[in-house]
């Protein structure tokens, strides 16, 4: 049953119908043989047993014969011996093994019956596959036992010579062919008949297992909870019970998770509504702002230009006049301006980027000429701090496709804020280039950030605190437009640091082509090494 | 009343010697060794032991023996229980003979015997009561052919005697082996005459062979028309026209009379041949011998054959 199954399942009562049928077979044709090896086996010594009965009587019967030494006397003792019709041979011997008559079929050798003349009674004394010789001894005709005791001599046997009869296989070969023939056909038919019953029988006790199973099969592929109909035996029964139970768990379950799902949507509906409302809000507000900042940006800027170009003017009709007093006080003048230009600049720069207004012009950008370029700008802000800018340059030029523009905006923005927080130290300035991305680190001996402050200072009109500002200045908008400006291409900016001990921000950005591609419209980058 | 010692003396006396004269040693003892054997042969046994019990009415000790026995056991038991006289039935108790002739008076029965030295009953039937009853039952025979063994010659001896005195003529032949009695009963069947002869089968295991000479004789006999009688008791039932049983009972009444004329008169009576017989007769045999029997003669039966 377990090597049927092995390869594809069967079905249980096939298995059954299967294993029953091949033990009901083995147990037909064993009982088939076994009955006809029994049966030959009682026929032959049945048979043996008669032949010696028969052997026995003649040895009676034949005692005339041999105390007259007759041979007529013999045919008349053989002629009933003869009429069995296993029988046939026959043969009467004196007491030397001398034959005095043999009739049928009876090859007589002397000497093979010698050791056997010691013999009481009849004895099988030869046997081959046709036939078998038994020899009986013929005594002097004794009176019964308990009648000697009327005698005044006891009685004593006394040999008078023998008897073979020579019996044939032939009936019982016949018979044991026969005995196997039919019991395997009776055997056969028992099988197919019992096959039959147990087909039927089997049907009937599998099938509320097997309904159980289609249905279970059908809840399981339609998903829908059917209840399996309580039948057959009690295990079934149990299971089509549990079955059942565990449907109506499910059930209510389901319901259960229905009655959830459905409150959930409601409230996830409104939940989005109130988001989208919310996210609408923001946008509008956002855009708002953005534009009221770039057109109150340029509202400023217009004037204070206006102011600077007088400041200017009047500032050179002072120089004729060599009023130096008044020129140092309008420079000052300038300077503030100049200031509010630039956080008016800022201001409008970071309402472009979020107002989406932002464009991005990227062409080949020279690695070597950007740190070049900064380098003019920088060494004097490190100066004044009295610091030590270390600009190690890659060992070949990197050409990348990026907005250059923007590039330097940011790097500009992180050398200066490292100028501006390190005293008597070094700012160090590292590029650094996987197959992926390109890596602009600028580090510093400064006073550092905690660990607490990374987020917040990339957020808007943010420092890390107020003592920061009023110490150091600023808008606190530079950082933030420098993220936003390397995600707009692709990049990021990361920090890492701690309080007093310096910090280093890195500008990381796309070189892969797959990344090129996707930068292209916000200004991708590429590398060119020659 | 007064008692008058003198009165009473004598008989006081008598009593007190009566009783001490009176005891268990003092009455006779019979022994009785028999064979056990199985039915039907038991109940011959039995039979003459009912006799014997009959006729000796004082202490009977039975001794049955069994195909294996103690011979010197049972004679010291014998010796032990104060036997004084010792009946042996069958051949199995014959053994005892030469042991008990010096020590018991005894008599032996159940046996064919001749007259040997040893006293008893045989069960030899008397050939005077044997022709007795064939002239009785087959009036028309004349001549009765016998063949016999050298130990049946002392009964020839007497049957002469007997069937002259029965105005039969008797015709003996002596044989040696079965082959010569065969020989000789088919040699007689040449001379014999149907109804007026007859064939006497003694009791002897070779002449009267049941096995190879009774069917030879049943089947010619029957055939010729010839009277067959025989001395043993089974031949009737198998096909002769009588056969003698012997009356057993009455056998032992004999034996227990023999043994204590022994024991008390210290004689030697000799071997006395059946006297008390019975006859059974198949009554197909004699209708085929056209013999026809009055209602007396059917009562005097001992048997019939066939069996009613």
């Amino acid at each position: 049953m377990l090597i049927i199954g092995r390869n594809k399942p069967q079905t249980l009562r096939r298995q059954l119908l299967t294993f029953l049928l091949l033990s009901i077979a083995l147990l037909s044709i064993l009982s088939s043989v076994v009955g006809a090896w029994v049966g030959s086996s009682q026929s032959r010594s049945m048979l043996v047993n008669s032949s010696l009965q028969i052997a026995g009587n003649l040895a009676e019967r034949s005692v005339l014969s041999l105390i007259t030494s007759s041979e007529e006397n013999a045919e008349e003792a053989t002629s009933q011996v003869l009429g069995f019709s296993d029988v046939i041979g026959v043969a009467i011997l004196n007491e030397e093994l001398t034959p005095l008559l043999i009739k049928g079929i009876l090859e007589f050798n002397a000497e093979k019956y010698m050791s056997l003349k010691n013999n009481d009674g009849p004895k099988l004394a030869e046997e081959d596959s046709k036939s078998w010789r038994i020899l009986a001894p013929v005594y002097f005709p004794d009176i019964a036992e308990g009648e000697d005791e009327f005698e005044m001599e006891a009685g004593d046997p006394k040999k008078m010579g023998y008897v073979i009869i020579n019996v044939s296989k032939e009936s019982l070969i016949a018979l044991s062919d026969n005995l196997l023939v039919y019991n395997i056909l009776i055997g056969v038919v028992t099988a197919a008949t019992m096959g039959a019953l147990m087909n039927i029988g089997i049907g009937r006790l599998t099938q509320p297992i097997f309904n159980l199973s289609h249905r279970m099969k059908q809840a399981q592929e339609s998903g829908e909870h059917t209840f399996a109909r309580i039948e057959g035996a009690k295990e079934i029964r149990q299971m089509a019970e549990s079955y059942n139970g565990m449907m109506k768990v499910l059930e209510k379950q389901e319901d259960e998770l229905i009655g959830m799902n459905v409150r959930l949507e409601s409230e996830v509906e409104i939940r989005t509504k109130e988001l989208i409302q919310a996210r609408d809000a923001a946008l509008v507000a956002a855009r708002t702002k953005s534009e009221f900042l770039a057109n109150i940006s340029h509202e400023l800027r217009t004037p204070l230009q206006a102011v600077m170009g007088y400041i200017e003017l009047v500032k050179e009709e002072l120089e004729f006049e060599a009023m130096d007093q008044q020129i140092e006080d309008l420079e000052e003048a300038m300077k503030s301006s100049q200031r509010l230009l630039a956080l008016i600049g800022s201001i409008l720069d970071l309402a472009k980027s979020e107002s989406g207004k932002m464009e991005m012009n990227p062409q080949e950008t020279s690695l070597i000429e950007v740190m070049d370029d900064l380098t003019a700008i920088v060494k004097p802000l490190a100066a004044e701090n009295n610091n030590q800018l270390v600009i190690t340059p890659p060992r070949s030029n990197i050409v990348f496709i990026a907005d250059r523009e923007k590039v330097m905006h940011v790097l500009l923005n992180l050398l200066s804020n490292a100028c501006k927080f390190t005293h008597d130290g070094s700012i160090e300035f590292t590029v650094k280039k996987t197959s992926e991305t390109l890596k602009l680190s600028i580090s510093d001996t400064g006073i550092g950030i905690s660990q607490d402050q990374h987020t917040l200072i990339f957020d808007e009109f943010r420092q890390v605190d107020g003592s920061v500002k009023r110490q150091y200045g600023g808008t606190g908008l530079g950082l933030a437009i420098s993220k936003r400006f390397a995600q707009m291409m692709g990049g990021n900016i990361s920090v890492t640091s701690s309080l007093g001990k310096g910090a280093c921000f890195t500008l990381s950005l796309p070189l892969n082509s797959s990344v090129s591609l996707e930068v292209e419209n916000k200004g991708s980058f590429r590398e060119i090494t020659q | 009343m007064k008692w008058n010692t003198k009165t009473y003396e004598f008989p006081l006396l008598a009593i007190v010697t009566w009783l001490l004269c009176y005891s268990p040693a003092a009455a006779a003892t019979l022994a009785v060794l028999y064979p056990e054997v199985k039915a039907p042969y038991k109940q011959v046994f039995e039979q003459i032991l009912d006799g014997i019990a009959s006729q000796h009415n004082e202490r009977l000790l039975k001794v049955p023996l069994g195909k294996k026995f103690d011979k010197s056991r049972i004679l010291a038991e014998m010796d032990s229980d104060n036997v004084d006289m010792v009946i042996t039935l069958g051949r199995r108790s014959f053994s005892f003979v030469s042991e008990l002739k010096d020590r018991y008076p005894f008599v032996s029965g159940a046996l064919p015997l001749s007259p040997n030295g040893v006293s008893g009953v045989s069960l030899i039937a008397d050939p005077e009561t044997l022709f007795t009853r064939l002239n009785t039952l087959a009036p028309k025979v004349q001549r009765v052919f016998v063949v016999y063994t050298s130990r049946n010659k002392w009964l020839m001896e007497l049957a002469l005697q007997s069937a002259e005195s029965k105005n039969l003529k008797l015709v003996p032949y002596e044989v040696k082996d079965l082959a010569q009695a065969v020989e000789k009963y088919r040699e007689i069947f040449k001379q014999t005459n149907s109804y007026t002869d007859s064939i006497w089968l003694p009791l002897d295991k070779i002449t009267a062979n049941e096995k190879v000479v009774l069917p030879l004789l049943l089947k010619e006999a029957w055939r010729r028309k010839i009277v067959l009688f025989s001395s043993k008791p089974s031949h009737a039932k198998r096909g002769a026209l009588f056969s003698i049983y012997p009356d057993n009972k009455r056998s032992g009444v004999r034996l227990a009379q023999m043994v204590q004329e022994i024991h008390r008169l210290q004689n030697k009576p000799g071997v006395e041949p059946m006297k008390y017989l019975k006859v059974g007769v198949n009554l197909r045999t004699s209708a085929h011998l056209g013999l026809e029997y009055s209602r007396e003669q059917m009562h005097s039966f001992y048997a019939v054959f066939p069996t009613p």
